[in-house]
């Protein structure tokens, strides 16, 4: 340090200065010249003190010793690579898990929209539906009119903009102005205040305004997202002011919005924004042209916007005045008690909505807490290793270190310098972590996204994540580094400098590195038994009774909204029938139906109520519903365990007829045949439909649900725009999809298929959750037994070094090979038993908490634990092996002449 | 080294005081400071250099005294120190301070 260097030469000249005027009053005063330079250094006082009390005068010296302890903590890195390299290694590994996992839950859980003043949206309630509901509010309530929308925008004197967007996103087909064929866009309809609430501008072209969401079908523009923009059009700026036609509808392109904008679900990113006056324009045209009016259509989220200095509490209460406003409106003058009594529970909790809505925020958070939780493990056990290793490198520098006390070297001191290199592992050790947890991220979020689209979310390490980072890298250095530091710096000094290695220090250091082993064992067996425990989950997932036979059965998803016909239109029927009539026609086809649903794809839920039965309320609630062709239950393989199936006969004009499952037919008729009863969606048309037959219980929207009651309608009486088209076949799929396709297009060319999967695929894709959390706990237990074997190895190895002796003397009096490599392992499998007894009840608590991930378990799961331990005890009892085995190979007569 | 008699330590602190009002006449190096407060004091106060150097390298710190390498009039090269504007406030400050000290213990030793 240069500036170091500078200064003390201007204090030598300084001082020599002064002793040299000094020497010449000497001199002058009658001192011999000899004698002078001995009066002048007399008179002046000890020349290195004051040197040494000045230079503390400069306040720069804690600077400094840092200085010193970094390079000399360099200097002991370079000296020992191999350390330096398993140290920053593990710890790259540790940290950089713990970045990946809180970098995904920093960009779904914690990190606010790329918006102004995040901090003062609120959301109308959780925003955890979606869909329309058209029921009176009765409870807390979280989808809104757009009637309603309006009114507090007119009415509220408590935020400063208020905004609503569609809660489902429309998947459309586009044809670009110039081109002639369709593509897939998806499109998400919204307030024209939208932009100018979450102060989001273009980054080209403008954003659409309240004033363009005014008149209905009156402004057709669109602005794009920019990952479209970029996709489809590589940014090209002419881009705006060209046309898009949706439905038969042209759009006008008017602007770009900015890159880090997804929209305000995380999670999904829609390529076009629309104002919600365009909504019966786009298909599939929800709630035609009546939505917007009609204050039953409740199916948009809305989104508001604080005014400065109001309370989220105070915004609520004004909220809630006007809902029950509004409602009062809906339910005119002569309400009834019902809906009176509804109108009174009826609530809007305003919750804060700066960080965006999130399905996938209550799918992947649990996940993402275990994930945590586990790599949170692994760090530690990564931090237990490397200071067994910095105590095992301590132990062999305790003459150094005697030396250096000895000779006037501050406790302190050297505690700081020891420090100083702990964290300077740790923090290389962060920086490889940054960068392993920047390529792990995009393979994490790869892995729990579906359908082969990689989740849109920005997990570039922002601010947040490198903080925590560092904090943890740091505090990492500090708990592995303190601890050994503590105990190499108490050392007996006579006996230290005398036998080279004190017995005192070496015996505590045993202690806490055997502390450590127990540690490492514990934590390694909890991480053991998380990750069988989610594996064996995962198997029985995989092994559940679907009811439906998912071999075999290709699943077309069908644009047949695009098909330019109202869902009731006849004519939509007969284009079902006839595709259905083709498909089946194809070579090794044996069923094909349109239907709603297939699996995991939503729910139609309806309150039903049987004919001249009296039933438990509950009942009336939730039956879920499909509506299929003829030969959807052949297509699945459910198998009619009474009555009949639907046939060609069920038309719209037949008498209504519906096929109902085991646990409906037991739920509401139970102990008798349900072929002939009825039943019907008010208690005023309870004798609507027939109940034609019964079909086995199924799995309908989860693998994990209980048996729930459904039932089955032909389309023919029930017509809807039916997503689904399942087909069944036997032999070679290959080519099938295409014939598919042809068939389609020869009936209709405006029906668009979306994508085709085979039933296998979307069941197994339900899984994803759960097989990212066995596949990542796995890998993170099988990390933690490779550190701690290699803990356990390294502390034994050590200790068997220490034994050489006695070991040789025992041999020598005549102890078998057998007796020596049990006497070694002895010591270390009573570790691993404390490890175990302390381990296994832990793991135990945490199963608690993770049961909502875990099926199929009990709360003690025996072939978890046991295989946890097994997997265990063998891995450390090799471990342990390898050094006890190299004991007893030593020959009596060199271990003897050493000591 | 016998102590001669006739010489008092200096009370703790005053020597930064004592410094800054030498330094009011002009530039000096820290022997000729040494030498001035031991004649003006009729060699009754005498400077220790362990306190002396740490004093002018703290002075400098606080931004009281400047420092610059300049030639004696005989020539050798000494590191001279100069009272800042900011010294100069300080040694009215720290004067008062003194007086008031001074008057008090004037008052306790000797009360009216």
């Amino acid at each position: 340090m240069w500036w170091r260097n500078k200064r003390n030469q201007d204090l030598e000249r300084e001082i020599r200065g002064h002793l040299e005027l000094e020497e010449e009053e000497q001199r002058n005063a009658g001192v011999t010249p000899d004698d002078a330079p001995h009066a002048a250094r007399r008179a002046f006082g000890n020349v290195g003190l004051i040197k040494e009390v000045t230079r503390e005068m400069w306040g720069w010296t804690s600077l400094e010793r840092l200085g010193q302890d970094l390079r000399y903590a360099v200097r002991m890195m370079r000296k020992s690579p191999g350390f330096t390299a398993v140290a920053v290694l593990s710890l790259a590994l540790g940290i950089g898990a713990n970045t990946a996992i809180f970098s995904l839950m920093n960009a779904i859980m914690l990190r606010s929209l790329p918006v102004q003043e995040p901090d003062r949206l609120v959301l109308f309630g959780a925003g955890k539906w979606g869909g329309i509901i058209d029921d009176l509010p009765d409870r807390s309530w979280q989808l809104f009119s757009y009637t309603f929308y309006r009114h507090v925008q007119r009415k509220n004197q408590v935020f400063s903009g208020v905004a609503a967007m569609e809660s489902m996103e429309n998947d459309v087909r586009a044809i670009v102005s110039g081109n002639n064929q369709s593509e897939p866009v998806s499109a998400r309809l919204v307030s024209g205040t939208y932009f100018s609430v979450l102060g989001v501008n273009a980054v080209a072209g403008r954003t659409f305004t309240d004033a363009e969401d005014q008149t209905p079908g009156g402004n057709p523009v669109a602005v794009m997202s920019y990952s479209w923009w970029q996709r489809r059009f590589g940014r090209d700026a002419s881009v705006i002011g060209k046309t898009l036609t949706i439905g038969s509808t042209v759009f006008h392109i008017i602007g770009v919005a900015p890159p880090d904008f997804f929209g305000t679900s995380v999670g999904e990113s829609p390529d076009l924004w629309i104002p919600a006056a365009m909504i019966a324009q786009v298909p599939p045209a929800w709630g035609g042209e009546n939505a917007l009016p009609d204050p039953a259509f409740q199916s948009f989220y809305i989104l508001a916007r604080l005014n400065p200095g109001v309370t989220l509490t105070q915004a609520g209460a004004q909220v809630n005045v006007l809902f029950k406003q509004a409602l009062r409106e809906r339910v005119g003058s002569a309400p009834s008690q019902k809906e009176l009594s509804a109108i009174q529970h009826a609530l809007i909790e305003l919750t804060p909505g700066g960080r965006g809505l999130s399905w996938i925020r209550g799918r992947i958070s649990t996940l993402l807490e275990i994930l945590m939780g586990a790599v949170g493990l692994v760090l530690l056990i990564a931090c237990a290793n490397i200071a067994n290793l910095l105590l095992a490198r301590a132990a062999s520098r305790q003459k150094e270190i005697a030396v250096r006390l000895s000779i006037g070297a501050g406790r302190l001191r050297l505690i700081r310098q020891m420090l100083t290199e702990s964290t300077l592992l740790a923090l290389a050790g962060g920086v490889a972590g940054i960068l392993l947890a920047w390529w792990a991220v995009g393979f994490l979020l790869w892995m729990v996204s579906t359908g082969g689209e990689t989740l849109p979310l920005s997990v570039t390490p922002d601010a947040l994540v490198l903080w925590f980072t560092t904090l943890l890298s740091l505090a990492t250095g500090i708990l592995f580094g303190l601890a050994p530091a503590l105990r190499a710096t108490r050392v007996e000094l006579s006996s230290s400098l005398k036998e080279g290695r004190g017995s005192l220090a070496a015996r505590s250091r045993n202690v806490l590195a055997k502390a450590l082993i127990v540690s490492q064992v514990a934590l390694s067996v909890v991480l053991l038994i998380g990750a069988s425990l989610f594996v064996r989950s995962l198997v029985n997932l995989r092994n559940v009774d679907t009811g439906f036979n998912k071999e075999n059965v290709l699943v077309v998803g069908v644009d047949t909204a695009s098909a330019g016909y109202k869902a009731d239109d006849p004519r939509l029927t007969a284009v079902y029938q006839q595709v259905e009539q083709r498909v089946s026609e194809l070579p090794g086809v044996r069923a094909a139906s349109f239907s709603i649903f297939t699996f995991q794809q939503g729910a139609w839920t309806m309150s039903t109520y049987p004919q001249g039965r009296t039933q438990p309320p509950e009942n009336h609630r939730e039956i879920h519903n499909n509506s299929v062709g003829p030969g959807f239950f052949a297509a699945m393989d459910l198998p009619v365990v009474l009555g009949r199936a639907f046939n060609s006969r069920d038309t719209a004009k037949s008498p209504k007829v519906a096929v109902i499952n085991e646990t409906m037919a037991r739920t509401f008729f139970p102990g008798e045949s349900p072929i002939g009863l009825r039943y019907g969606y008010s208690p005023e048309h309870s004798g609507e439909f027939e109940v034609v037959g019964v079909m086995r219980d199924a799995k309908y929207e989860s693998l994990r649900e209980s048996p729930k009651p459904m039932a089955f309608y032909p389309y023919t009486q029930q017509p809807r725009y039916l997503g689904d088209f399942t087909v069944r076949y036997s032999g070679d799929p290959r080519g099938l999809a295409q014939e598919i396709r042809r068939a389609f297009a020869a009936v209709n060319s405006n029906l668009p298929i979306t994508n085709v999967r085979t039933l296998a695929e979307q069941v197994d894709d339900t899984l994803i959750g759960d097989k990212l959390v066995a596949r990542l706990s796995s890998f993170f237990g099988l990390l933690a037994l490779l550190l701690a074997s290699i803990g356990i190895y390294g502390v034994l190895s050590y200790a068997v070094a220490g034994r050489t002796g006695e070991v040789g003397l025992r041999m020598a009096l005549g102890a078998k090979r057998s007796n020596v490599v049990w006497l070694v392992m002895r010591d270390v499998l009573v570790l691993v038993a404390g490890g175990l007894v302390i381990g296994v009840p832990a793991a135990l608590a945490l199963e608690r908490l993770a049961s909502g991930m875990l099926f199929g378990l009990g709360n003690v799961d025996g072939p978890s634990i046991a295989a946890a331990v097994s997997i265990l005890a063998l891995v450390a009892g090799v471990a342990a092996y390898l050094p006890a085995r190299k004991a007893s190979l030593v020959d009596p007569m060199t271990a003897l002449r050493y000591e | 080294m016998a102590k001669e008699p006739n010489r008092v330590e200096l009370l703790q602190g005053t020597l930064d005081m004592l410094i800054l009002r030498t330094l009011l006449f002009g530039p000096m190096h820290g022997h000729g400071i040494t030498k001035h407060i031991q004649r003006t004091s009729d060699d009754v106060l005498q400077v220790d250099h362990g306190s002396l150097y740490p004093a002018l390298h703290r002075l400098e710190r606080q931004g009281w005294i400047a420092s610059k390498w300049e030639n004696t009039d005989r020539g050798r090269e000494m590191k001279f120190y100069r009272l800042t504007a900011a010294g100069r406030k300080q040694l009215v400050l720290e004067e008062s301070k003194w007086q008031q000290l001074a008057s008090a213990i004037a008052r306790v030793m000797r009360p009216a």
